[in-house]
Order: structure tokens, then sequence, then C-alpha cells
């Protein structure tokens, strides 16, 4: 795509041979089109991860599949569906179907129905409401901790890096699972009233699914903490805080505005893998009954199938499965795409 | 005339990205002759680490692969031959060496024993024998006490001690081309000095051949037969290392020179190259190295319009020769034993294309020749 | 290289008392009564007393928390039961009225008869997995191994272990779908766990250990071992792998400990006596004095083994002295 040059400067023949540095010459040309080269221009960072995004069709489908549970989820907290994951259409089992006894097309036996009759389709979405729940207030607490612990111990040192470094080494000394349902264990066993009020009015709103948010949230910091930890340690010693130090600004604004935007990567792929375990060890908590008793979640579905699936019962534990199984596998794609995206070191590739 | 020990005949390379397909070597022509040093120059991101790699053929094959070309070494086409037969040619018959010699040892074996896998690999001696030679070898580069030293791992050298056994490990086989990849970047200067004047002093001894890559023209002036100049993947310029220095005819080696700093010169600022490097996914069409020449705009001032033509950059437009901006020049030789690849240098209509094959050997000093080698063919002079 | 064990275990008790602590305070201060927990929430306070008094859990041994402060004695309580705890003095176990370590002793080599065997295998493959996979990297090899290793990350343990009972115990009958039998007879109700098991594990580990290998092809010495004209197979078995074990083994010793607690959920699915199933069924069972000493003990092995593992580090990477 080349345009003409309409007319230009005459000047004498530039001498030849010589080196012409500084002396470009500056004709007046009108403004056309011009051959455009290559833009050399940096780009910023959430636009190039964004870029990157774009080109990659995989983890655009999978961030589309985390938007769709979402969705679902939201939809779920309606009262529509606590009636819905309730009410008994049989006496018992009935694989999935296309159409009721009496002919009608009805979506809510396309999934079959479960033991005591009810729509395995309704209590399997019923179940990303659980699930979301699960997911994100677990990781609100567990990131909470885990940053706000990390910034500390890795900004401050000295006697108070020391605690920290003891506590998240003694938690972590606990096989995390183990920790989990011993946890999980405590917070069911006592449920005696005064004792723990807040886990009454919880209760309340959520259901019983607080024992599984407490358990795994209280206890998944240790992971981020040490991620922050290092990082802020990195950055402390890095100039431009010595720069913001040195115009006045003091230790809360430099921890907001300048460190902790830059641990922001950590945390979104921390959150994206940690979410993958949260929901995977909800199934073990409902195996060992520690989880959630009275709601439908897909942890329990799949527990109330065990015995089932002899019985040649498939279409509960498969419908859970899957539901879990495809979260899971875009949860994991999209935090492997974005841990390859957003880690510093990997960059510059195409730069 | 002597055959060229090792030739690159329009070696191209290409590498699969999730960009599309990028070139670092595109129709690459060299060659080195026996004794020789070939110094090959760039900026970083210009080429020159690939094309040394592909010389032994360990671009990794999954992203790259050698596209097109010929590389003969010392009659036979590398790129024909089986990965067996490979394997005999590296270490052996051509050697190399890394530029950071602390990641480019295995940490977790003795230096002896990396030696020794080198000696038993291609002399087919008894492990003992192997140790022998590996002493001797570290001795030949200057390491004291060297037994105690086979026993040592890495980490417990210093880094220019490192680089001297990853020479000693490089020429323990006897090899007839060493291929240097900026082997003295990571080291300090007084190191640097010293390691440079091992390879001078081994390389004399063993008529070695050394293509020698490197950013630093201080070290092509000081250690260099021939030189290369390598921008955006091709060469532009190929001389002998004093013809070069004399009389640079492609712009961007020109502006090269410029900006080495001297000493007692009074200019207030450092001269450099306006603009940067070219990104290899998004070359400009024609000369690469159209946008920062000085001398097409120069040319583009005073020239007629149609034969101008209009480039923007980010932030300037500016008109260039059309020649520059839309054909690229190929090597063609200038002077005796100087080809240059640059459209506007005069006698460059007249001249015919032709692989640049310079014999050329810089006069070394007397008091450096070894007694022992006057027979060699080591101070050789082809014409001026 | 004493001095170096002796000073890392010195380092580490500050975190065996923190586990202790921890454990003890969570058991102890934060759960219910275990009599009334075992009790249930139904029964009046008498009744309750009397379970604790046939448990023998009014003894000073173990007494409620909440009931010594209301007593004012909240610290010599605490005193002598962190004593206690300290010195590894549990209570019996409710259910079984035998002392706790008897029963780990009994359930220990059950669960160690399943994990060993599935331990050893699940290395082997997934160390040769990884490597041929690395070596093959961008082939349709490597997709198809990281594409199943993610599949496996995803589905929930549970589904697979009844998937592979159902198909493998009920449809082909090949082997049983639980239970457990005593000496060689066991080797026939073991088959079934452990091949589960070693398919369940196979993809994380081997994802792991492919970016582990990945990283070493990649690196300098590799392409110096070529360049001196190495084969690759070579360069892969000599250098690489030699490497790739200094992550292998600190990876390895750390998940010694944990094969005696056993997969909770595979003992208790396929009906093996072993650790596991000892935590479950206790836990099930609110058999409290058993859960609090499983944990802690498999907390401190487990500690124990990081230490362990710092040492192997310190032996196996020629880069780390021991200082």
């Amino acid at each position: 795509m080349t345009q003409e040059l309409q007319g230009s400067n005459s000047t004498t023949d530039a001498p030849r041979g010589a080196d012409a540095f500084g002396q470009v010459g500056n004709p007046t040309h009108k403004a056309l089109p011009a051959m455009q080269l290559p833009s050399e221009a940096p780009r910023s960072r959430p636009r190039e991860v964004w870029d990157r995004f774009r080109r990659n069709k995989l983890a655009m489908l999978c961030f589309v599949i985390v938007a769709i549970y979402l969705l679902v989820g939201m939809c779920s907290f309606s009262p529509l569906f606590d009636r819905k994951i309730n009410d008994s259409l049989a006496e018992s089992y009935e694989p999935p179907a296309w159409r009721s006894p009496d002919g009608h097309i009805e979506p809510q036996r396309w999934l079959g129905l479960d033991i005591q009759g009810r729509s395995v389709l309704w209590r399997a979405l019923y179940g990303t409401r659980i699930a979301l729940l699960i997911t994100i207030i677990t990781s609100i607490i567990a990131i909470s901790i885990g940053v706000i612990l990390g910034i500390v111990a890795g900004y401050f040192g000295g006697w108070l890096d020391d605690i920290i470094i003891w506590l998240y080494s003694t938690v972590s000394s606990i096989p995390w699972l183990l920790l989990v349902i011993a946890l999980a264990y405590v917070i069911q066993s006592n449920d005696s009233p005064g004792f723990f009020l807040r886990h009454e009015r919880l209760q309340a709103i959520f259901g019983g699914v607080t024992t599984v948010i407490l358990a795994m949230g209280l206890t998944d910091w240790v992971g981020l903490c040490r991620l922050i930890r290092g990082e802020v340690i990195k950055l402390r010693d890095r100039d431009f805080v010595a720069a913001a130090r040195a115009m006045g600004l003091g230790n809360g604004p430099i921890l907001f505005r300048h460190i902790l935007p830059n641990t922001t990567h950590l945390i979104i792929i921390t959150f994206s893998l940690g979410a993958v375990g949260y929901v995977q060890v909800e199934v073990v908590l409902a195996f060992l009954g520690l989880g959630i008793t009275d709601k439908p979640s897909w942890g329990r579905m799949i527990d109330d199938a065990k015995l089932e699936l002899l019985r040649g019962v498939w279409w509960q534990a498969t419908v859970a499965t899957a539901m879990i199984f495809v979260l899971c596998l875009a949860l994991n794609m999209l935090g492997d795409f974005l841990r390859d995206a957003l880690d510093p070191r990997l960059r510059g590739v195409d730069s | 005339m002597a055959q060229p020990l090792l030739e690159l005949q329009d070696l191209c390379v290409a590498f699969d990205t999730e960009r599309g397909q990028i070139h670092p070597v595109r129709d690459v022509c060299l060659s080195v002759y026996p004794g020789q040093t070939v110094a090959l120059v760039g900026e970083s991101g210009c080429g020159k680490s690939v094309t040394a790699l592909s010389i032994l053929r360990l671009i990794p094959q999954p992203p790259g692969r050698i596209h097109s070309g010929k590389i003969m070494f010392k009659g036979r086409d590398l790129l024909a031959l089986s990965e067996k037969q490979m394997q005999h040619v590296r270490g052996k018959d051509i050697a190399m060496i890394f530029q950071e010699p602390m990641t480019s040892l295995n940490p977790v074996y003795t230096i002896g024993d990396q030696i020794v896998e080198a000696v038993t690999l291609h002399q087919g001696v008894g492990t003992r024998q192997a140790y022998q030679i590996a002493a001797e070898s570290l001795h030949a580069v200057g390491i004291a006490d060297p037994l105690r030293r086979l026993r040592e791992y890495p980490h417990q050298l210093s880094g220019g001690m490192r680089q001297r056994v990853m020479i000693a490990m490089a020429l323990s086989c006897q090899p007839k081309l060493l291929i240097a990849d900026e082997p003295t970047t990571a080291l300090d200067v007084t190191i640097q000095a010293q390691i440079l004047e091992l390879l001078s002093k081994l390389q004399r001894q063993r008529n070695m051949s050394v293509l020698l890559i490197t950013h630093d023209l201080g070290v092509v002036a000081e250690n260099a037969d021939v030189v290369a100049v390598m921008y955006a993947s091709r060469i532009v310029e190929f001389a002998g290392v004093e013809e070069l220095f004399d009389n640079p005819f492609h712009p961007y080696t020109q502006g090269l020179l410029r900006s080495v700093p001297r000493l007692g010169a009074k200019e207030g600022r450092l001269a450099t190259i306006p603009g940067t490097v070219p990104n290899p996914a998004r070359f400009p069409a024609g000369c690469k190295f159209h946008p920062r020449c000085p001398v097409t705009r120069q040319a583009a001032a005073s020239a007629p319009a149609d034969r101008t033509i209009q480039v923007r950059t980010g932030e300037e437009t500016f008109p260039v020769l059309r020649t520059c901006a839309v054909e690229e020049p190929l090597l063609r030789q200038v002077a005796d034993g100087h080809w240059v690849a640059c459209s506007q240098v005069d006698t460059y209509a007249a001249a015919p294309t032709s692989l640049p094959v310079l014999q050329h050997r810089r006069q070394v000093n007397a008091a450096f020749v070894d007694p022992q080698h006057e027979g060699q063919p080591v101070a050789q002079e082809l014409g001026k | 290289m004493w001095a170096y064990v002796v000073r890392k275990f010195l380092l580490t008790i500050p975190i065996l008392l923190g586990i202790v602590f921890l454990t003890f305070v969570l058991f102890k201060y934060i759960a219910a009564d275990p009599a009334v927990a075992y009790a249930g929430k139904l029964k009046s306070p008498e009744e309750i007393e009397a379970i604790r008094h046939k448990l023998e859990l009014d003894k000073p041994r173990w007494i409620n928390i909440h009931e010594a402060c209301a007593q004012q004695s909240f610290w010599p309580v605490f005193n002598s039961q962190f004593f206690d705890a300290l010195r590894f003095h549990y209570p019996q176990s409710i259910r079984y009225q035998e002392s706790v370590w008897r029963l780990f002793a009994r359930k220990a080599p059950v669960s160690l008869a399943i994990q060993f065997p599935v331990f050893i295998i699940e290395l082997g493959l997934q160390l040769a997995i990884a490597l041929y996979v690395a070596s093959h990297r961008g082939r349709p090899a490597d997709y198809l191994a990281t594409i199943l290793a993610v599949l496996g990350m995803s589905i929930p343990a549970l589904s697979i272990y009844m998937a592979a009972q159902w198909f493998f115990g009920a449809c082909l009958r090949w082997f049983p779908v639980a239970g457990w039998d005593t000496g060689f007879y066991a080797l026939h109700f073991m088959a079934l766990p452990i091949l589960v098991s070693v398919i369940m594990g196979l993809g994380g580990g081997t994802r792991f250990y492919r970016t582990i290998v990945l990283e070493e092809i990649n690196a300098d010495y590799v392409r110096t071992a070529r360049a001196k004209g190495v084969q690759r197979r070579e360069v892969l078995l000599t250098h690489v792998l030699r490497n790739v074990m200094i992550p292998v083994v600190t990876n390895t010793i750390v998940a010694l400990p944990l094969l005696f607690t056993g997969a909770l959920l595979l003992e208790r699915l396929f009906q093996i006596p072993g650790f596991g199933a000892l935590l479950v069924d206790a836990i099930g069972d609110q058999d409290q004095p058993v859960v609090m000493a499983l944990v802690t003990v498999t907390s401190i092995i487990y500690c124990l083994a990081l230490v362990a593992t710092d040492v192997c580090y310190a032996i196996v990477d020629p880069r780390v002295s021991l200082k």
C-alpha cells in the first residue's frame, strides 16, 4: 500500500559517502497517507493480557463456561429453585426421559429422578449455587488472610515476620485435607447455642455451607501467604518504593497503591486454581458427612449415589460428576492460561 | 586457492511462533578458512546466535527448523547428514562454547566428569586415560592444579575459570572449528582480555578456526581476521577487519563504528543510531535498515518524487528512496575482499553477486608467532 | 553434616510445639465436649454425666474446658492437659476401648500394604511419562498426556473410585468390589484399589514432573552436552534425570508420611480397614481422642519429613552446602 509523494523540495544533492547523521532532510510535503511501518509502541499489561486472551480460543471457551456457571448460580438464588428441588415427582428412581408418563415433554425429567423422586436437573442446577458460594466466599476469606499476613510479613520484617513464618509453617505442617477435615469436624460437632454465635447467624443466611466455607477458608491461606511474602520482599527493595518513601508517602499508601497492585497477578491465579480445590474438597467432606446436609450439593449427590451405582442407577452420580468436571476443567485451563499470561518471567517472548 | 573449512550458503532458519513464522536467519552467506578468526557482529536479536546453533543443528526442532540453504563443512553438507553422523561432528570436528559458563555446565557433575564425557565419546579411550587427557586440557587453558580441579563442581569456580573449563572441554577433542558465542560478555573486562588471549594462543597452536560471535567491536578489532556484520537476520557487510574499520560502506556499520566511544574525543554526546532494531515478527519491506538509515533519507531529500516514497514510523513521517523501501539488497562485492548489501553503494551496480569467501588473515605481530609452528600459514594478507 | 541435621531439627521444635498446641486448642477448646458429642444432642445432663463416667472421661485427664472455666480453674487445667498432650498421652478410643497407639499399630500396616505399591508404581510411571513427554514437546503425545492429566485432576476422586468399582467389580467382575482379608488372600482385594489409585494419581504428578523436566531440558548445560556430541537419549538419562532427581527426591520424601494416612476415601469405599478408614469412622462416631491423636501424629511426622527433605536436598544437590 504505497502512495506517491506529490511534489517535494528540490535541494542540492546531498554529499555521498560522508556519513549523514544529524542531517536528516526536512522536506515539506502534504500529509498524504504514507507507508505505515509496524509500530513498536509498548502496550500496557492488561491490554496485552486481553490480546493474548482474544487470540486463544480455548481460553475464551473456558471463560464462557465459567461465566455460564456463574450466571446459573446467581439465578439459583430465586425461590423457584427452593421449591423445585423438593418437589417429588414420583415414588423413587426414574431414569432420564424426554417425557413424563402422561406424554408431556418435561425438562425436569431429562436427567432423571433421584431416590425421592426429585428432579436431578433442578438439584444439579441448585448445586451451582452452593459451588458459587463455596468458591467465592472461601476464596475471599483465604485470600484476605493470605494477603494481609503475606504483606505484613514481607514488608515489615523483623519479629512480625518471624511470627507469621512460624504460624504458616505450623499450619502447613498439617496436610491440608486433614486440617480441613479436622476443622470441619470441630465446627460441626459444636452446635451448642451460645458458643459459636456467629455460626448461628450465618447459619440462617447460608445454610450448612458455613462449616465447609470456614473449614476451607481458614486453612487455605498458607500458599498465597508464602507467595505474597516472597513477592513483597522483592518489591520493597525496588527503587519505586524508595522513591515513594522519599516523596513522603507513609507505609499505608505505599502498601495500597504501590505494593498491592503488583501482587494482583498472584491473587488472580491463586483464585482460579484454588476454586478447583474447594469444589473437589467439598465432595470429600460430603462423603465424610461433614459437608452440607440440608440442601443438595454436587458432593452430596455423588455421595448419595454411592450405593445406587451398583444397582444400576447411574444418572445422579454422572450428572453431578459432569457438572464438577466441566467447571474444574475450565477453571484449570483458565488458571494455566492466566499463569502463562501474567507471569512476568514468561513475558517478553513476543515483544 | 584453499578450500573454506566452513561455508554457509544462503542459510535460512524459520521459527513457528504463535504470531506466525519468523525468520531469525535469512540468506546468510559466510565462510571460514582454516586458521582464520571470523567475527559475527550485530546487536542483540539480529540472529547471530541462531546462526551459530544451526551450524551444529542444535535449534530446538518443534518451534524451529532449518528452512533452506547449505552448511558445507570440509566439503560435506551438514544439513544432509543423519543425526548419528552429526553427533560425530559435534564436539569432535566443530566445538562450541557459550555465553554463560555457570549455567552451561551441569551443576551436579564434577568438572572432570563433564570433560571426560566428551573425551570418551570421541576418542574411545578408557576412563583413566580420559582423566589424564582432561587434566592436560585444563593445564593447556592455564588452570593450576588440574587434578584437584577435576574433582570440583562448577559452582566452586569463578566465572573466568568456568569459561576456561568450557574452553578446555571444547578443545579436548581437537576440533577444527570453534564456535564461540559471546564467550566473554558475562565476564569482567580484565578476565575478558585473558580469555581472548588464551583463545588466540590456542588457535595459533592448533591452527584452529574460530567463529567469534560478539556485539563488542573492541573485541572484534583485537581478535578477528574477518568480520561479518549482521542486521535483521542477514549479513549486511563482510570484509577483512582493517578494511572494515577503515572503510565501512554500509550505513549500519558506519553507525556502529561511530557509536564506539573514543578516548580523548571531545563529543559532548554519544552518537547513536536513531530508532530500534526491528521485531523479526514485523520486518519492514525492502532493506530492513531503511527506517533508520541516514543515507537513504539524505538521498530522498534531493531525489525526484518518483524515486522516493514516504514511510511512517511511530513518531514521524519522512521520505526515503523507493529502492530502499521496496527491494532488499543482496550482498555484493564492492572492493577486493569487501562485500556489502546496500543499494546506495557507488560501485554496487558494477559488481556481481558472489558468496563472500575471504581468506584474509590479519598480520600477526612477529613476537607472538609460535616458533614451533613456523611453517604454518599463520600470517597471510590477501592484497590490500 | 550431623550438626546441620541437629540444627535443622532444633529450628523445627517451635513448629512441632505449634502443631501440638494448635491441635490441642482445636480439639479441646473449640470442639464440643466429647461425651456430649458421643451421646448425641438429646440426652439430658444426667445421662451425659453417666456416659462421661462410663467412658472415664471425667477423670482429670480429659475435662471439659468450659466447665473448667466456669470453675475458675482454667489455667491449672489447661496446663495439665497441655502437658499431657505434649507427652502424647491420649485417652482411650471411645469406640474401641483401647489405646490409640495400639489401634494405629493395627491399622497402619494395612494402609501401607496398599499405599506403598501405589507409590512405587506411580513414581516410576510418572517419571517415565514425564521424561518421554517433555522430550517430545509439542508433539501429539505431549498434548495427549497433558489433556489426560488435566482431565484426571478435574474429576472428583470419589466419582472415579465409584466408577471403577462399578466397572471392574460389578460389570467385568475381575475384582471384588470391596472388602479385605488377611495374609495372602489380601492380594485379591488389593488389586482394584491399587489400580484405581495409580490411575487417579498419575495425572497430577506427571504434570508436575513434566514441568520440572521441561525446565531442565531447556537449560544451558543440555545445550552444551549436545554440542559435545552426546546423544539425545543419553542427555536425557544422564544429565537431565540427575538434575530432575533433586526436586523428585524432595517431593517424594514429603509424600511418604502421607502413605500412612492412606487415602481416606479409598479405604472407606473399598472397605479396607486401614489408617484412613480409622479416621473416617472416628469422625462418624465422634471418637474425639482418636481424631485428635491421628491428626497430631500425622502432622508431626509430616513436619519431620519436611526436615528430612531439607537434609536430603543438601545431600543430593552439590550446590547446597551443609552449613
